[in-house]
């Protein structure tokens, strides 16, 4: 079926290119915010992973393997477009200062903000990770992806994501320790 | 991190993602019923159900930043067109005067429909001295442009003379 839909779009189907944008565009998008970290990112990037594939989707020969090789284009540009806008460190502040809060517990403008705050923090730890722990990470999040799924866009085993994924949920910990509602 | 806390790790996070079989399920079950373990796993829990919480909300904004961001464009667009409608009918109800090469030529009036004037021909009459010419290029200077007619043998010939253009009619068998 993929292989079908690849070989109709390398033959210039737009209606195939087109199926295969609305198919892969959402994971695609969690996958450049993984990378860059900041929403507002997401969209262009997103216009220059499709770019990229349409310039290059002749060079893909094995369609099976279309979701990784779309993972490593939107890597790619995703890294280029960070590494230009600079990461989202900078909005990082001391962990220390945030107070522990039960966002159901949210009535006040101060708590509001109280939570936005904590929010940001949450960010900013996911942000702090590797990239190869905090990648598996947000797609699991975002796209509610099986360790199937995601080892087969990151193109590792699965009991590579489970390992990894162990270990971004013991950094965060530590990151946040006694920052989060109990 | 001892080999007991790794495995019980592993069996929370497969927990967690759906991906424990039943088995583990059992297993963590069982685990549970412990309050250290208990109190671990819903700390462990709470976390994950955080930072997955600020995620989606954070990766939301990438949507509502698109949607605000088409919507400026398309309200701009709008705007844009409104104001390019409002010149044309403008110049529409009030054409600009038309450039003339010379104060003899009348302005043209009215609007855009209005019929034009026809063109003031600035071509001198003929002399009544007239001579046909008899050489097509005078010396190095190009004094006589020959332009076929219609016909065969039809031409028309215009003299240049640097100061003014005369233009003669067609001659046949020039």
């Amino acid at each position: 079926m993929i292989g079908r839909l690849v070989a109709l779009a390398q033959r210039g189907d737009r209606r195939a290119a087109d199926r295969l944008v609305r198919e892969h565009d959402g994971w695609v998008r969690s996958a450049i915010y993984a990378v860059v970290g900041r929403p507002d990112l997401v969209d262009d990037v997103a216009q220059q992973v499709w770019l990229r594939v349409w310039e290059r989707l002749g060079t893909l020969q094995s369609p099976e393997r279309l979701r990784p090789w779309l993972y490593t284009i939107a890597r790619h540009t995703a890294l280029d477009v960070g590494e230009a806008h600079g990461r989202r460190r900078g909005r990082t502040t001391s962990l220390e200062d945030v107070p522990a809060v039960d966002e159901r517990s949210e009535r006040s403008p101060a708590q509001a903000a109280s939570r936005r705050e904590q929010r940001e923090v949450l960010l900013a730890a996911v942000q702090a990770l590797p990239a190869n722990y905090r990648e598996p990470l947000v797609l699991r999040h975002l796209q509610d992806w099986s360790y199937a799924e995601i080892a087969q866009v990151l193109d590792v085993s699965v009991e590579t994501v489970e390992t990894r994924l162990v270990r971004a949920r013991a950094l965060l910990r530590e990151l946040l320790q006694g920052q989060v509602p109990k | 991190m001892n080999a007991n806390a790794d495995r019980l790790e592993h069996l929370f996070t497969r927990a967690l993602d759906g991906a424990a079989s039943h088995d583990e399920r059992d297993l963590l079950d069982t685990l549970l019923r412990d309050e250290s373990v208990r109190a671990r796993f819903e700390a462990y829990a709470a976390l994950d159900d955080a930072v997955g919480g600020a995620l989606r909300a954070d990766f939301d904004r990438a949507a509502a930043l698109v949607v605000t961001r088409r919507l400026g464009w398309r309200i701009g667009r709008a705007l844009a067109m409104g104001v390019a409608a409002c010149i044309a009918t403008l110049i529409w109800l009030y054409p600009p005067p038309l450039p003339t090469p010379d104060h003899h030529r009348p302005q043209q009036a009215g609007s855009w429909f209005a019929p034009m004037e026809p063109p003031h021909d600035a071509v001198e009459t003929l002399p009544a001295t007239f001579e046909r010419p008899q050489a097509r290029v005078r010396g190095t200077e190009r004094h006589w442009i020959v332009v076929p007619g219609d016909e065969p043998g039809q031409f028309m010939i215009v003299e240049v003379d640097r100061v003014r253009t005369e233009v003669t009619g067609l001659y046949e068998d020039y």
